[in-house]
């Protein structure tokens, strides 16, 4: 695969995470965190997580070709890093969950990872139908 | 366009000429085509010499140094390697989609996304072939044909 592909693959995969993060903490917290406030540098916290999880994402790339069942390998080990990432960033910096919000969390975390591949993925689907639309114009063309 | 069909006796002297003032896309179309009506090109299969269509190739593969054409229900080994196979029917609309495949765009059914930014495409013939990222947009670009209304 080429380098300029997997950049604008981090890239939108980055985009996509740090909005969902964003809207995820803000629900999650306002029901399970109430308490808790924060100061302006929470506002760093969704980027740097949605750029680290991208950046994980390498795991998914080799110049090899991957088979299918490969790929999905690949997308589970990435999925399995992002949750280790996470809760190691956690317990290194003291915090501590209750056993119901790690759940959550998790959760959460296979939630937002699922929303940025099927969000990539609708859009390559409408680069496929927009495709397959000229593909019948041009057969036609030739026949 | 006129287009004049003139019967001959002699099945060795057919032949389509194309009076044109200009050899503009569609032009170079219709010569492709009527180019890869002719086609044939020798194959090995089951250990026999044969002669295929070129037009009944679904698409060339290469596996293990060797190329083999797949046809509607037919598989023939094929002496040449990949990229000369896809350099010599580039004007016939095969087109490399991965590292190992050369696919016929006129045996294309469909694409839709896989993983990885990848497509899969569906074939004419039912099977399906991966195209990889980095072919994709020459791909596209072939089928669009400079159409700057594209995706």
């Amino acid at each position: 695969m080429k380098y300029k592909n997997v950049i604008s693959d981090l890239a939108a995969s980055f985009f996509i995470s740090t909005t969902l993060i964003t809207l995820g903490s803000a629900i999650i917290g306002s029901l399970y965190l109430k308490e808790v406030t924060f100061g302006y540098y929470a506002f760093f916290s969704p980027p740097l997580i949605g750029l680290l999880s991208s950046l994980l994402g390498f795991v998914g790339y080799s110049k090899r070709e991957f088979s299918v069942s490969e790929a999905i390998a690949r997308k589970g080990i990435h999925l399995f890093l992002i949750e280790a990432m996470i809760f190691g960033l956690n317990y290194a910096s003291g915090v501590r969950f209750s056993p119901g919000f790690s759940i959550i969390l998790a959760l959460f975390i296979v939630f937002v990872f699922v929303s940025v591949n099927v969000i990539i993925w609708l859009n390559d689907k409408r680069v496929a139908d927009a495709f397959n639309k000229e593909l019948e114009f041009f057969q036609k063309g030739m026949n | 366009m006129r287009v004049t069909v003139r019967k001959i006796k002699n099945k060795e002297q057919e032949q389509v000429v194309i009076e044109c003032v200009d050899l503009t896309q569609e032009i170079k179309d219709i010569y492709s085509y009527v180019l890869s009506k002719g086609v044939e090109l020798p194959g090995v299969e089951d250990g026999h010499m044969a002669k295929i269509k070129l037009e009944d190739i679904y698409y060339f593969e290469a596996v293990d140094e060797k190329l083999f054409a797949y046809t509607q229900n037919k598989v023939f080994e094929i002496k040449l390697r990949l990229y000369e196979a896809e350099r010599a029917y580039a004007p016939y609309h095969f087109i490399r989609c991965s590292k190992s495949v050369v696919l016929n765009l006129m045996q294309l059914k469909s694409i839709s996304p896989a993983l990885n930014g990848r497509f899969l495409a569906h074939l004419k013939s039912g099977e399906k072939v991966m195209i990889s990222r980095q072919y994709i947009s020459s791909i596209r670009e072939k089928v669009f044909g400079g159409n700057k209304n594209e995706i």
